[in-house]
């Protein structure tokens, strides 16, 4: 935007560019607009587009489909990978967990890599969808090296069915030029701050275990709460506060950026990555918590490459690798070995690393929050009062 | 050799009607791009004539119309209708209706609203009876009565050639227009249809210009005729006129057929032209207006102009029959002839006692009144 | 091989389609909807009329979707209708093709991109900002039914137009002369001849749209902000997110059938309107 408000068409192009860089919000959108099937049917279908694999040294196959989330790796790893061990990774990029676990629910998926959150694992392992680990086969694996915070959810009832990947958690981002000199530090403002001067220009997720969870915190309840009389007053609060709302949707950065939302619920990665480019733009954790989420590794039953995925899983592992992924995509680890390779002003970021206090009054999701039919039904209701 | 005073009976064809005309067209020029599509078009129609524009295709007797129906706006010139200028008014606004070739009826109507669609656009409305009412005259007289509630495109080509027509005489306009109504009917059809069609005419007495390639549909239906010729009219008069005092060549062959032999006028006294032809024969015949000796020309003599002979006549010329065409009432002949080449020759059977027809390759003797032959500019 | 044979021959991939495509799904979405959602989602065998009385929970869904669609059609046809007429009627046939390549072009970019461009012209930075310059202040228009109907009307445009196109250039122009010749004058032409013509084309670029624009998510999502809540934004939730199977095909079914019904409804309707003409064909 030039002072005078006329749109210049380099403007426009420029605009449009930084919408599709900054878009795709990690877990939401991909799904709804079901893109993230077709980049998979289209892998398939062209193998043209695959790189050719180069001196094939191993056995262990052509390829590995890696059903993961958009922006969450270093593609250069992937290349150098292919070069290692001649197969190919073809990745599939998904909207949520409730995708994912619908897809395998269904059947004949395809995959041999996923990256489940750690409240859907004791889901796939009731619903016999995931495959235990074998330790062996993972030597990269340094299991006393991970903090257990975020890589307890791996292992159910003593079998370890996945390794933790990235960890992170749902805050707010706030652009703080608007607030009037008065900072928002916890979801009670977030949601009293929406009816009043952030009126018209609120986002919340479209998605039932933050948008509800966070209504939750409000009154100071469980984030993973599915207790009627809870969920009731979260969903009073909601429908109260939408005429108030910009927009539902979990796909934020581009209003943010243009300023057209000032204030919106927000995963740590799309935090670092607002603040970055725009410094008025704050990342918040409500004080009364909300969610800490850790993503795994794991391998789901059928898989039609499983020496791959486990090839796959393990160079995944090796610090060297992960390191340069935190570098890439900016969420955090909780591998020791990896942290020791990471720059102090990674390690000293608070967006990534929130202090200790913050950081204990968050929860995890739990998987009958996932599973409940009566939080999924609530969101519909709001979004369509 | 006798006189024949051709320019008195020109005079009677060609004269102004003293009637004042209905529609003219003068000085009109239109130009399409780079086409020459009318060019210094001069004519009158009088009132309750039935006029033909005559012509091959791209001669511009298309565009002459659509001129008078307002579709084309001339180039420059004036169109006039009922002594107005009617340049710029609009097709919609001209009291003139035109029957399409293809009859362009609304396939969204039935038969009586079709016929009722111009009665429908007046100012002030008429009422819904008297639209029944003139609807019902037209069918009646278009022999179509009870078709009323029909689907157009249920109808026979000639059913949907009379609802055209009445759709355009239930208005009354001043000038019916028929852009080659009958070329899309069969040839029985057609025949049928220009009876009708000078019945009509002559029932409701209203002016009627049609335009056709079709030399025989022209003949019997007009009152007058305008031959064109890119662009420009090079002959108008009555059909028999035309036929038998063409002005030029190009008028003889389209109306009607003829024989023409090629030569070098040798000298012109009395409207009567000597013709010297390449063989060396001298050949005479009515002297087209303008003529003089040394001129190129060519003699025009009709095939039933010409007589066939067993015994040489004085002045006959000897000849082969070549060929023989039996049409009933006619025998057409092919006579070979040395120094002219190939005549028709149209012989009625009357008068021509069977015995006495001639056969494939009898040699035979041919003349004709020099009277009935024409010298004309070869154009 | 006789007639009958290679009739057959011909027939069967049609058929083989019709059954794949269409009778398949259908039934397994028949058969579902008295179904009961799993534990963990998915579908549960049953038979229980539970999942329609539950319907009413989707009311709005399906009040947004029966306003939307019909508003978004109409104004389709409202704009469309000018643009194919200058098209078929008044441009010189040497640029139609042009301009006709023009008209589609948009369908070469994903829907995807071009929705990201009207959020960007819809934006405060957008048109609002561009209105606020001639004083006109406060205005909102992304993430409003009113984005969602701008983002419907430009992604079926193309879909509307074609069809009234063909119906308009198809039109025997000496139709046109013929009722000029009448009296008529252009704008009763149009009214008269023109227009009643072409509605074979316009009903068939309503239908295409209409029957689109019912199960449309995608535009609504991105343009309504999710405060626009479409059917298809509804069984999107149901079957990717809450995964309660049972009650996705239940409103699903609700939907084909509203559908069915309409569309029956509005052809008889065309068909009275045309009374028992042969050259209309709606689909």
């Amino acid at each position: 935007m030039t002072d005078t408000g006329y749109i210049s068409k380099w403007k426009f192009m420029e605009e449009l560019r930084r919408y599709r860089k900054g878009s795709v919000s990690r877990r939401h959108f991909l799904g709804v607009t079901g893109l993230g099937a077709a980049t998979a049917v289209l892998g398939t279908a062209m193998p043209a587009l695959r790189p050719r694999a180069a001196l094939a040294s191993s056995d262990i196959g052509d390829r590995v489909v890696l059903a993961t989330w958009p922006n969450y790796h270093d593609t250069a790893n992937f290349d150098m990978f292919t070069d290692a061990t001649g197969a190919f990774v073809q990745v599939n990029v998904f909207g949520s967990n409730e995708e994912m676990l619908a897809k395998l629910q269904a059947g004949g998926s395809g995959w041999d890599v996923f990256v489940p959150t750690n409240y859907t694992i004791t889901t796939y392992v009731s619903e016999d969808l995931i495959e235990p680990l074998d330790v062996s086969k993972l030597p990269n694996y340094d299991a006393d090296a991970f903090d257990p915070r975020f890589s307890d959810a791996g292992t159910v009832d003593g079998t370890l069915y996945a390794v933790p990947k990235n960890w992170g958690t749902t805050g707010f981002a706030v652009n703080t030029s608007h607030d009037g000199g008065t900072s928002l530090t916890s979801w009670k403002d977030f949601f009293d701050r929406t009816k009043d001067d952030f009126s018209g220009r609120t986002m919340v997720h479209d998605y039932q275990l933050t948008t509800i969870g966070n209504a939750l915190k409000y009154f100071g309840y469980s984030f993973n709460s599915v207790e009627e009389s809870e969920l009731a007053d979260a969903e009073r609060l909601l429908i109260e506060v939408k005429p108030h709302l910009f927009a539902i949707s979990s796909d934020y950065q581009p209003a943010m950026r243009s300023g057209d939302a000032w204030l919106t619920m927000c995963w740590t990665g799309d935090g670092k990555q607002l603040n970055a480019d725009m410094p008025e733009i704050a990342f918040v954790l409500g004080r009364e918590g909300g969610e800490v989420w850790s993503d795994y590794y794991a391998i789901p039953k059928g898989a039609p490459h499983r020496d791959a995925a486990y090839a796959l899983i393990n160079y995944m592992l090796d610090p060297q690798v992960n390191a340069r992924e935190v570098v890439a995509h900016g969420y955090p680890v909780a591998d020791a070995n990896t942290n020791a390779l990471l720059p102090e002003a990674i390690l000293n970021d608070p967006i990534l690393y929130p202090a200790q206090d913050l950081l204990d009054a968050l929860e995890f999701g739990a998987a009958a929050t996932l599973t409940d039919p009566n939080r999924a039904e609530l969101l519909a209701r709001f979004k369509s009062a | 050799m006798t006189h024949i005073p051709i320019d008195l009976q020109y005079a009677t064809s060609e004269q102004p009607d003293a009637r004042p005309p209905i529609a003219a067209l003068r000085n009109v020029f239109k130009v399409f791009g780079d086409v020459v599509a009318a060019d210094q078009l001069n004519l009158s129609i009088a009132p309750g004539e039935f006029l033909s524009f005559l012509g091959p295709s791209g001669c511009g007797k298309t565009t002459a119309l659509r001129m008078l129906a307002g579709f084309e706006a001339p180039t420059s010139g004036e169109v006039l209708i009922d002594g107005q200028v009617v340049n710029t008014i609009e097709p919609y606004g001209r009291p003139v209706n035109m029957v399409f070739q293809s009859y362009a009826l609304f396939p969204h109507m039935n038969v009586a609203d079709n016929i009722g669609y111009g009665l429908r656009q007046r100012r002030p409305r008429l009422a819904r009876a008297e639209i029944a009412r003139k609807v019902g005259r037209a069918l009646e007289i278009v022999r179509l009565t009870g078709f009323e509630k029909r689907r157009v495109w249920e109808m026979s080509g000639g059913q949907q050639q009379r609802v055209a027509l009445a759709r355009a005489i239930v208005n009354e306009p001043k000038l019916l227009l028929l852009d080659e109504p009958l070329a899309a009917l069969d040839r029985k059809l057609r025949k049928e249809m220009q009876i009708e069609l000078q019945d009509l005419q002559r029932q409701i007495g209203i002016t009627f210009v049609l335009v056709t390639h079709d030399q025989e549909e022209a003949l019997s239906l007009s009152d007058r005729i305008c031959v064109m010729r890119e662009g420009r009219i090079i002959q108008t008069g009555d059909p028999q006129n035309l036929y038998d005092h063409p002005k030029s060549r190009y008028v003889a062959d389209f109306v009607g057929t003829s024989n023409f032999i090629d030569g070098r006028v040798e000298h012109v006294a009395d409207g009567v032209a000597t013709l010297a032809t390449p063989s060396g024969l001298r050949l005479q015949g009515a002297a087209n207006a303008g003529l003089k000796a040394g001129d190129e020309a060519c003699l025009s003599v009709r095939p039933e102009q010409i007589h066939m002979h067993r015994d040489a006549a004085p002045g006959s010329l000897p000849g082969t029959v070549h060929n023989r065409i039996f049409l009933g009432e006619h025998t057409e002949y092919l006579v070979q002839q040395p120094a002219l080449g190939s005549l028709n020759v149209l012989a009625p059977r009357q008068g021509q006692p069977d015995d006495l027809s001639f056969q494939t390759g009898e040699p035979v003797h041919i003349n004709w009144n020099p009277a009935r032959a024409l010298v004309l500019s070869p154009d | 091989m006789t007639r009958r044979e290679r009739n057959w021959l011909l027939v069967t991939p049609a058929a083989a389609w019709f059954v794949v495509m269409l009778v398949l799904p259908l039934s397994v979405i028949f058969v579902f909807s008295f179904g009961e959602r799993g534990p963990a989602g998915g579908y549960v065998p049953a038979f229980t009329f539970e999942q329609y009385a539950n319907l009413p929970a989707r009311f709005t869904a399906f009040k947004n979707t029966m306003i939307l669609a019909p508003l978004g059609t109409i104004a389709a046809m409202l704009i469309a209708y000018p643009l194919a007429y200058q098209l078929a009627v008044r441009t010189d046939p040497k640029w139609k093709i042009i301009l006709l390549v023009l008209v589609i072009v948009p369908f070469w970019t994903s829907i995807l991109i071009r929705s990201y461009a009207w959020i960007f012209i819809l934006g405060g930075s957008g048109l609002p900002a561009l209105l606020e310059m001639v004083g006109i202040e406060g205005v909102r228009l992304i993430y409003t039914p009113f984005a969602v109907l701008i983002g419907i009307v430009y992604g079926y445009l193309p879909l509307m137009v074609f069809p009234i196109y063909v119906s308009l250039d198809r039109l025997d122009k000496r139709l046109l002369e013929a009722s000029a010749d009448l009296g008529a004058r252009p704008f009763s032409t149009f009214l008269q001849v023109t227009l009643p013509l072409s509605i074979p084309g316009v009903a068939t670029g309503c239908m295409l749209v209409f029957i689109l624009l019912m199960g449309e998510f995608l535009i609504p999502a991105l343009l309504g902000g999710g405060k626009v809540f479409f059917v298809g934004n509804a069984l999107v939730d149901l079957f990717l997110q809450s995964r309660n199977w049972a009650f996705g095909s239940a409103v699903a079914f609700t939907l084909i059938v509203i559908m069915l019904v309409t569309v029956t409804v509005y052809m008889r309707l065309i068909a009275r309107l045309h009374s028992g003409r042969q050259d209309i064909s709606i689909m």
